[in-house]
């Protein structure tokens, strides 16, 4: 399940949830992610930075790359060959869990 | 051409201290010895034990003295700092902690006429972003804030915790901040407070969060010359910052430019600020001075106090790299060995000049 690989993000960092309610195109927004390998990523707005596994990894890239997030599930979906519903409810649990990073609020609906 | 001019540069800092509460002195003369080789640095300091008059590295003296405490007001300071000059002719001063400003603004005047150069806020500019005017200043220019009272009154400053709910910070005017939890604590907290620092003391809501704070210098018609922005990775139980970590935030940004350009600020100046995950930052302090973490974006090239200098002396300015997200300090304590003949010289004469530095060498058994 991708739900127990993304409960490695942020297991030491604070986890409160983001409430913002701008839905704005993602693509056009400037990249502010830094990505050192898989497994680490740096926020070069809010200066967090997580221990990612490779599934956080993957999402994260494809926002970065600016993903629309209506494409982003049905990417998830392809690669871990999971249900359409999981892809969303793993996304969504990555995004509060590292709710830190600013270019994340840009996506959430 | 006076004996000013004709010899080297000599700049006065204060704030020497790097205890558990940092002062900003070590890393500005560490900031300006790396630009100014060959500056001569004074200490002006409030204690004898202060940690910077014994440190033989890159934030070495070459002489120190002791100043009035704050309290004993601005006549004192100028008859202290005439004194000084005359013995050891000054011709700038950078004032590095909060409480002794209104004293160095005060006889600012006074400071020019005898040559010695500084950049301060204005009086008025000072009083606005004090802890008890910050939330009426953010209104004013719509920078977030959290709720605060300012009061001499216990009960009236209750009334407004329970409102706002517990736990919330209790602050005393110039320095230290107490979390309360209940009306008792508040009470008790006042009282130390008010003995310590005097009236008023300050209530303040408590916001979850990441703080950041950024560093820079105001050019006094409402632009920023230069800053730093970080997050703040360590903080000691006093708030403290123990490690940061550079931002790139333009939300950040524009905040610390609505608050200087509302000032019209002068100098160095720390903005602090709280951020809650998906909530925008909220502005707790205007620190008008350079913060201790200073030394950390002067050594990756945003050399803020030597800036400052340059604008001072009317020097060529040499060219500031931009901050890059990423980079990060960590603080490291260190020792310093001293003499007791050296803390026996500044206890009785209150002055102190440097023999020249010297390589630690471990001696023979």
């Amino acid at each position: 399940m991708l739900v127990n690989t993304t409960a490695q993000v942020g297991s030491a960092l604070s986890a409160v949830n983001a409430k913002s309610d701008a839905v704005r195109d993602v693509s056009r927004a400037p990249r502010t992610l830094r990505f050192y390998g898989d497994e680490f990523v740096f926020d070069t707005v809010s200066g967090m930075f997580y221990a990612l596994s490779p599934t956080a990894s993957f999402i994260l890239r494809a926002l970065d790359a600016g993903t629309p997030r209506d494409q982003l599930a049905d990417k998830v979906q392809r690669r871990y060959g999971i249900t359409h519903a999981a892809a969303v409810q793993d996304i969504e649990r990555l995004h509060d869990e590292i709710a830190g990073i600013q270019s994340l609020n840009l996506v959430r609906a | 051409m006076s004996s000013k001019q004709a010899k080297m540069k000599c700049v006065a800092v204060t704030g020497l201290h790097r205890g558990e509460n940092p002062q900003s002195g070590p890393p500005v003369v560490a900031s300006l010895r790396r630009r100014f080789p060959d500056l001569r640095i004074v200490g002006l300091s409030y204690d004898s034990m202060e940690s910077g008059h014994y440190s033989q590295n890159d934030d070495r003296l070459d002489a120190t003295y002791l100043l009035p405490y704050p309290k004993a007001g601005h006549k004192a300071l100028l008859t202290r700092l005439d004194a000084i000059d005359k013995k050891d002719p000054i011709d700038a001063v950078i004032p590095c902690l909060d409480s002794e400003l209104p004293n160095f603004i005060k006889i600012r005047a006074e400071l020019v006429k005898r040559g010695i150069k500084c950049i301060l806020p204005t009086a008025q500019a000072f009083a606005q972003r004090s802890k008890e005017n910050l939330q009426a200043l953010c209104r004013r220019v719509d920078v977030p804030t959290p709720a605060t009272l300012a009061s001499s009154d216990p009960a009236k400053l209750a009334r407004f915790v329970a409102k706002i709910g517990y736990p919330a910070y209790l602050k005393g005017r110039y320095y230290e901040a107490h979390l309360v939890h209940s009306p008792q604590e508040l009470y008790y907290i006042f009282n130390e407070l008010m003995r310590i620092w005097g009236g008023p003391v300050l209530a303040q809501e408590m916001t979850l969060g990441e703080e950041y704070d950024v560093v820079g210098l105001g050019d006094g018609e409402g632009n920023i010359i230069a800053s730093c922005s970080i997050r703040k990775m360590l903080r000691t139980k006093a708030g403290k910052g123990f490690a940061g970590m550079i931002v790139a935030d333009p939300a950040l940004d524009v905040l610390a430019r609505r608050i200087v350009d509302a000032l019209r600020w002068n100098g160095p100046f720390e903005l602090e600020f709280v951020k809650a995950a998906g909530h925008p930052h909220k502005l707790f302090e205007m620190n008008p001075r350079f913060p201790a973490w200073v030394g950390f974006p002067s050594q990756v090239g945003c050399n803020l106090p030597a800036r400052l200098l340059e604008r001072v002396l009317d020097a060529r300015q040499a060219s500031l790299r931009e901050c890059v997200p990423g980079q990060m300090f960590v603080r490291h304590s260190v020792d310093l060995v001293g003499d007791i003949a050296d803390l026996a010289q500044m206890a009785a004469k209150g002055e102190r000049v440097a023999k020249g530095t010297s390589t630690p060498i471990e001696p023979s058994p």
